[in-house]
């Protein structure tokens, strides 16, 4: 986006600029056209001499100079005579002859007719402009300092530098690259893992790089701008707003970049994919692209005016992100300054314009497929091969029925050996094999892995701990009122509770208490080994068992209910709640093993498997050969539950598979109507108004040469015909853009008359050619790129360079700019240790202050808060509702998102120092990297060094940590939490160095 | 929204700041070519969901006569209606129930409805000739705020922020404020900065909770807590200031002290605590529920404290059925508190450089949409009527007009680019001139439209 403002009073201000951007000066011989003076005749003459044929003037193109410039007196131009060329007369005229006239605006400035005069006077020749022109590889010559140079980039850097008598800046520290890089290849921070390793050196740069771009966050940080420029939202937009699901798009999106599809696949996927060769899902789902589009219900007349908007918008968004063009100016009228005529445009209309229009009064929308989400197919594959492993080998549990002692005993002695070889048998809900626990922290399970308990439920594990309070498996926060189970030792301290003993609190709502309390008698604190079990039969019995055995002076009270409340807290093993969201309290220091959730009652010898008497009776008997009466009942009773349980898992698997098989995801989809709609073009832009009728085409400018039929999938092809000049240069310009927050060409959707023009337009012709010789691969671009030497410059600004380039286009040294919205909360996420790195899936919702969206249309659906695990997920996954985009991300320049956006705004204001220092998930994160801090150490200056590294990737130097130290010893209690918010809003952390 | 400090990435990149010193130092010493102001602020009364003119502020004496009539086919030719069933080609004429009296020493007519605003109408230049074709509601809104019916422009007070920015640092420079019964959805994009960078968009003041979105502390962080917060944030950023020397770490200073100076007073200034009993008696504000009275009054503390654009949204206009009812309670909402901000904008020397502007996205078709005791109006951008008061607008004027039905506007048709241009003239900003460069065009709030109502402007 072009941000120049215009207004006339400070007009003078940006000539100023725009003469240094293109630092020509006026009186030089080789005046070129393209570069010098179109852009004068562009500004000045093309409204009424331009390529708009309806407001031309005197039948005088300028943007068509060759007839006019003929070598006769009184042309028009005669090259090497301003004098006797009539329009030098013009724009130098002082009364009423003046070009361009008086009421259009001022008149040319004296370095602007001088331009014009020298380029007469030099024979007036007219070449292209530049981007209109095929990129080729340029040369590369000697340079001084070339022991700089890592690689080509830097060479045409450096050649600029040296022009300008400016050398680059000296290298950045390391810490300050490391950040760099993993901030700008994965939107991340380093993990304390990756700088400890970068600072022991097990890798070289070029090493780094490519373990970063390795990383599935890369694809998840490129989706981010790509889906500004895709329009990516999870709602219509509009007034109705109404909720879609596009996010299987935003997986293909991520996939595609982890994958580094090539950037022709990349593009033609998402622009055709329905029109390839028995497309697949995944390319389906990619035309989603496009599907973007907002929608609205359409109730009136104006459904089709908005069909129209849609495809408006779909062209709108083609020509910024793939030709930099736009193409929007010729909608109404031949475009001014660009040689796109307004037929064209609706040429280019055609072929978008076949997508069908489906459903009636409100119900209108596009073309949609149902996809089975990846969650889903995998767990339908899952149940298939349960199901073919228990229809396959019934023979193995049909065996328990067998009566041969010599069978059973060798079974049972196999078994004690091996208690999880019946877990196999028994498919508990949920299965850990092994944790061991600090008693700082829980393990949390996540949503979908957490096992729905409304009823009846067992629990077993292994145990070995000191602890006397400590909480193994808890979904229970009695402060909170979110109820729901929770089975430990000892009972969080309540006045009834037995400390080192097991106890169980079940409730069937999660307020007020209603449910049952057990404690038990038996402690199993001792440092040994314990198979620990609860059963619950609901509405019968509760009953707890250690080491396989039934605690029957376990003391219950309250009421055997019915069913369990499901409360939102995360499922925590190894700890528990205390009026919080994530486990803060009742931590178990100690070892869990073989742990398994049932939803169902269970023995204790059907959970332990077996008593530690049990296991040396099985050993005896193993040994002498002879199975007792005893043993064979035991045998049976611990065999009776597998055998009812698989005709119950063959009907459970089906079951699931019915089910799963029906839970499809509509996503919306490009498809090509058989019989393609007749195009007009529309008059003043105005649908209604039927002009001529056209017929689908490509603009003349992009030389595109393609197959017939014109249509999608041949125009998406077409883009990566080498003579397309636009499409290579636009691409890399907007890479080159999120390294140095500007491209290379600073009007990234811009590349025509009015665009900015390039500042290293060699450099940007060489990556150009680079990137479409390399099979159009990113990551080979992006790893030229952070492997030069102009990458890894300091950020910092010295004096020459602050003069000579204050705007940093010369790249004299690295750009130093704020982070996005996203990365400055997913820093802090990432931080507090409780990050969510799932990638892909549907969006969450994460707390936003009350009252939020409050008017929204009843349509666009409720903010439904989502458990709290969600709220650690990368900000990427934040439900995009585009009339009520989340609050901090818009305070932070996200777009709503309603229209493709290739750059964000980057601005700097009082309410974003108030969002992040007050938002109530800021101030949860920094609240957790408060608590890690504070658990990770007792030593205060360990504190403040760990906080700096979780938040600014480095050490303090000793005066910070000196200040930091003093202000923790003189605030209160929570000054570590200040410290952390400090921090968090430094301009260091929220800028890229 | 806030003067900071130059960076110089902010003259090539986004920033208000540069533009508004810049505006406000040439408009200071009178030099460009932008002309005088008439008015610093204005408070933009936006009657959401489509008032209906002709029960309000165009007097039908012919609609009243032949209501009930079929419309004659000449009027309806070529209209779409938004509700009314196309398969209606010629719906009734309905009259307006509420009676017209004259006023003031002008004698404008204004309907019973809006017996307060009527003591007042001398104020006003009463604008019956608004015409458009946007007939649904969100293009509509988003037409009255930006001249354009697609998402994407800036809206008015973007562009006021943009271009001559704000008058305090305390306030943000373009302030939203809701009120009334939803029967249509109120979207962000209605205060959307557009293209503009987003430090422009306006700022929704909240009815509960902290006025702000992010002005309170976290529970337990009390001021001299974020004091000492701040200062040692300040020796960070200065330490790496030095090392770097990028301007823009000072701006991020400035902001954060910026922040934390709103925190003290932006509570203040939308607290109605300091008001006496007389002047919440005057506007009607009865407690401390979130209504249009108080939104009325809070506008006037903002214009007060030098916020530039104030945008009060009251919804449930939009009455398909039940008209008369709808309406009654609608206006005796927005009434009393209308006329008592004019009075009190007055009363206070503000009015004169204050621009008060009413109206909807459309007014409401003279024909009637269903029957019996629960009949409505349909949306009607054929020819609809705004008002505007206050900052060099002249009071008691009448401007244009509408057919005999009030349907199709007739004389002196207004179109909604005209309106905005004439917005920017009282503010003392040419129309053609406050542009922005965006995809390779210069696009203005008038976009290729506007011309200046002279007529209701002093001399």
């Amino acid at each position: 986006m072009n941000q120049q403002a215009n207004l006339s009073f400070i007009f003078c201000l940006f000539i100023s600029f725009c003469l240094w951007i293109c630092p020509a000066r006026a009186d030089r011989v080789d005046v070129d056209y393209a570069n010098d003076i179109a852009p004068i005749f562009t500004k000045y003459c093309y409204p009424c001499h331009g390529p708009d044929k309806n407001t031309r003037q005197a039948n005088l193109r300028l943007d068509d100079l060759r007839p006019f410039i003929r070598d006769v007196p009184k042309a028009i131009i005669r090259p090497g005579s301003a004098e006797e060329s009539h329009l030098w007369h013009r724009i130098i005229a002082n009364d009423e002859n003046r070009m361009p006239p008086l009421e259009h605006g001022d008149a040319l400035t004296a370095t602007e007719k001088l331009l014009i005069k020298n380029w007469i006077l030099t024979g007036a020749k007219v070449t292209r402009h530049w981007a209109y022109i095929p990129p080729v590889r340029p040369t590369i010559e000697m340079v001084k300092q070339k022991k700089w140079i890592r690689n080509p980039i830097d060479y045409f850097v450096l050649k600029k530098l040296n022009e300008h008598d400016l050398s680059p800046s000296p290298k950045a520290d390391r810490s300050i690259l490391l950040r760099r890089l993993a901030l700008d290849t994965t939107g991340l921070p380093p993990t304390l893992e990756e700088m400890e390793a970068y600072e022991s050196s097990v890798r070289d740069w070029e090493g780094w790089v490519d373990y970063f771009l390795q990383k599935n966050s890369y694809g998840e940080h490129q989706a981010v701008s790509w889906l500004d420029a895709a329009r990516y939202a999870d709602t219509s937009g509009h007034a109705a707003d109404k909720p879609r699901t596009m996010w299987l798009f935003r997986n293909w999106v991520i996939n595609a970049f982890n994958s580094n599809m090539p950037y022709d696949q990349f593009t033609i996927e998402q622009l055709a994919g329905d029109m390839l060769d028995a497309p697949t899902e995944s390319q389906l789902i990619a035309t989603g692209f496009h599907r973007n589009s907002m929608q609205a219900l359409g109730n009136n007349p104006r459904k089709e005016e908005f069909r129209v908007k849609g495809i408006v918008d779909r062209l709108e968004t083609t020509g910024k992100v793939w030709l930099g063009l736009t193409v929007g100016c010729a909608e109404c009228h031949d475009h001014k300054y660009d040689p796109i005529s307004q037929k064209e445009y609706y040429e280019l209309f055609a072929i978008f314009n076949n997508v069908p229009h489906l459903g009636e009064r409100f119900e209108v929308h596009g073309p949609r497929i149902n996809v089975l989400s990846p969650t889903v197919k995998r767990l339908i594959n899952y149940n298939k091969s349960e199901l073919a492993r228990l229809q396959k080998t019934p023979s193995e549990i049909d065996q328990f029925r067998t009566e041969d002692p010599a069978e059973i005993l060798s079974r049972l002695h196999r078994w004690s050996n091996n208690p999880r070889a019946i877990r196999v048998f028994q498919n508990p809900a949920l299965a850990i094999d092994e944790l061991s626990l600090t008693g700082s922290k829980a393990h949390l399970i996540r949503k979908e892995e957490t096992p729905e308990i409304s009823a009846s439920f067992s629990i077993g594990m292994w145990i070995k701990t000191k602890q006397s309070e400590a909480d193994l498996v808890s979904k229970y926060d009695w402060k909170s009122e979110r109820r729901s189970y929770v089975f430990g030792i000892g009972g969080q301290k309540d006045p009834e509770s037995r400390p080192g003993n097991l106890y169980v609190w079940l409730s069937q709502n999660q307020h007020p208490f209603r449910g049952a309390v057990l404690y038990g008698s038996i402690p199993v604190n001792d440092d040994q080994w314990h198979h620990v079990a609860v059963s619950y039969d609901a509405g019968k019995s509760l009953r707890l068992y250690v080491d396989g055995v039934l605690d029957e002076k376990a003391e219950l009270t309250g009421e055997l209910v019915n069913s369990i409340a499901a409360s939102p807290l995360p499922l925590s093993i190894g700890g528990g709640y205390d009026n919080s969201s994530i486990p803060n309290q009742f931590f178990l220091e100690g070892q869990i093993k073989d742990l398994a959730i049932f939803g169902r009652p269970l023995t204790g010898m059907q959970l332990s498997g077996f008593t530690r008497t049990k296991h040396r009776e099985i050993h005896d008997a193993f040994a002498s050969g002879l199975l007792s009466d005893d043993l064979l009942a035991y045998y049976r009773h611990l065999t009776a539950s597998f055998l009812d349980e698989r005709t119950r898992r063959i009907q459970r698997h089906e079951q699931a598979l019915r089910k799963l098989s029906t839970q499809f995801v509509e996503v919306q989809v490009m498809d090509e109507l058989a019989d393609p709609r007749a195009t007009y073009v529309h008059v003043r832009g105005n649908f209604e108004n039927r002009g001529e009728r056209v017929y689908p085409g490509v603009p003349a400018i992009l030389s595109q040469e393609h197959e017939k039929p014109t249509n999608r999938l041949t125009f998406a092809r077409g883009l990566f015909n080498r003579q397309n000049p636009l499409v290579a240069r636009v691409a890399v310009n907007r890479i080159w853009q999120q390294y140095f927050g500007y491209g290379i060409v600073a009007t990234p959707a811009d590349f025509g008359l009015q665009g900015e023009h390039p500042s290293h337009p060699e450099l940007l012709d060489w990556l150009a050619v680079e990137f479409f010789q390399s099979g159009w691969d990113m990551k080979h671009i992006h790893r030229l790129i952070l492997n030069s030497a102009v990458y890894q410059q300091t950020s910092s600004i010295n004096k020459v360079s602050e003069e000579v380039d204050p705007e940093n286009r010369l790249l004299s040294r690295a750009s130093r700019f704020r982070l996005s919205g996203e990365q400055i909360r997913d820093i802090a996420v990432h931080a507090s240790g409780w990050f969510d790195d799932q990638i892909g899936g549907p969006s969450v919702f994460p707390v936003q202050p009350e009252g939020v969206g409050q008017y929204r249309d009843v349509t666009a659906g409720t903010w439904d808060t989502s458990s709290e695990q969600e709220q650690y997920r990368r900000s990427l996954y934040t439900y995009w509702q585009r009339m009520s985009p989340y609050p901090m991300s818009v305070l932070l320049d996200a777009p709503s998102r309603e229209r493709c956006v290739v750059r964000r705004s980057r601005t700097n204001t009082p309410l974003q120092a108030l969002a992040l220092m007050n938002d109530f998930n800021m101030q949860r994160y920094a609240e957790d990297i408060a608590e890690r801090v504070r658990k990770s150490s007792s030593v205060i200056e360990e504190r403040v060094d760990l906080a700096f590294r979780l938040i600014l990737s480095r050490q303090p130097d000793s005066q910070e940590l000196k200040a930091f130290t003093t202000y923790v010893n003189a605030n209160k209690a929570d000054s570590l939490f200040l410290v952390v918010q400090v921090l968090l809003n430094l301009d260091e952390s929220l800028t890229r160095e | 929204m806030t003067k900071h400090l130059i960076s110089r990435r902010s003259m090539l990149g986004s920033t208000a700041g540069f533009l508004s010193l810049a505006a406000l130092n040439s408009l200071a010493a009178g030099t460009g070519s932008t002309k005088l102001p008439t008015a610093k602020h204005v408070i933009y009364l936006f009657m959401s969901g489509g008032p209906s003119h002709v029960d309000t502020f165009d007097p039908k004496p012919e609609l009243t006569r032949l209501s009930g009539n079929p419309i004659p086919e000449s009027f309806v030719k070529d209209v779409h209606f938004a509700m009314i069933p196309s398969s209606t080609s010629q719906p009734n004429l309905q009259g307006s129930p509420f009676k017209f009296n004259k006023y003031g020493d002008s004698g404008t007519a204004v309907s019973e409805l809006f017996p307060q605003v009527a003591t007042q109408v001398d104020k006003l230049a009463v604008i019956r000739s608004v015409h458009s074709k946007v007939f649904n509601h969100d293009p509509a809104v988003n037409f009255l705020n930006t001249g354009d019916s697609r998402v994407g422009r800036p809206t008015i007070g973007a562009w006021l922020s943009y271009g001559l920015g704000n008058l305090t640092e305390e306030m943000p420079a373009y302030v939203v404020m809701t009120s009334g019964v939803k029967r249509q959805p109120l979207l962000t994009s209605y205060w959307s900065s557009g293209f503009l960078p987003t430090e422009h968009q306006g700022v929704e003041l909240r009815s509960s909770g902290s006025p702000i979105l992010f002005l309170e502390n976290p529970d337990g962080i009390f001021r001299d807590d974020r004091r000492r917060q701040l200062d040692l944030m300040r020796w960070m950023n200065e330490k790496r200031f030095r090392i770097t020397r990028d301007s823009e770490i000072l701006t991020r200073i400035q902001q954060y002290e910026l922040a934390f100076r709103m925190q003290m007073e932006a509570p203040r200034i939308t607290s109605l605590k300091e008001e006496s009993k007389t002047t919440l008696e005057q506007y009607g504000v009865q407690d401390a529920k979130p209504s249009f009275a108080k939104n009325c009054l809070l506008a006037r503390r903002m214009v007060e404290s030098g916020v530039r654009y104030i945008q009060l949204y009251d919804m449930g206009w939009d009455s398909h059925g039940s008209l008369p009812m709808q309406h009654a309670s609608q206006c005796a909402a927005v009434d009393k508190p209308i006329a008592a901000l004019l009075r009190d904008l007055e009363q206070r020397g503000m009015l004169e450089d204050t621009l008060v502007i009413w109206g909807g996205e459309f007014g409401r078709t003279p024909v009637i949409q269903g029957g019996g005791t629960n009949w409505g109006r349909d949306h009607h951008p054929h020819g609809f009527t705004m008002w505007m008061a206050g900052g060099g607008i002249k009071g008691g004027t009448v401007y244009g007009s509408t057919d005999e039905f009030g349907f199709h506007a007739q004389d002196d048709k207004v179109e909604v680019h005209d309106v905005h241009a004439t917005v920017l003239k009282t503010l003392g900003v040419d129309h053609t001139e406050l542009t922005y460069l965006h995809q390779g065009r210069d696009f203005r709030l008038t976009d290729v439209g506007g011309r200046v109502i002279e007529d209701i402007l002093k001399t």
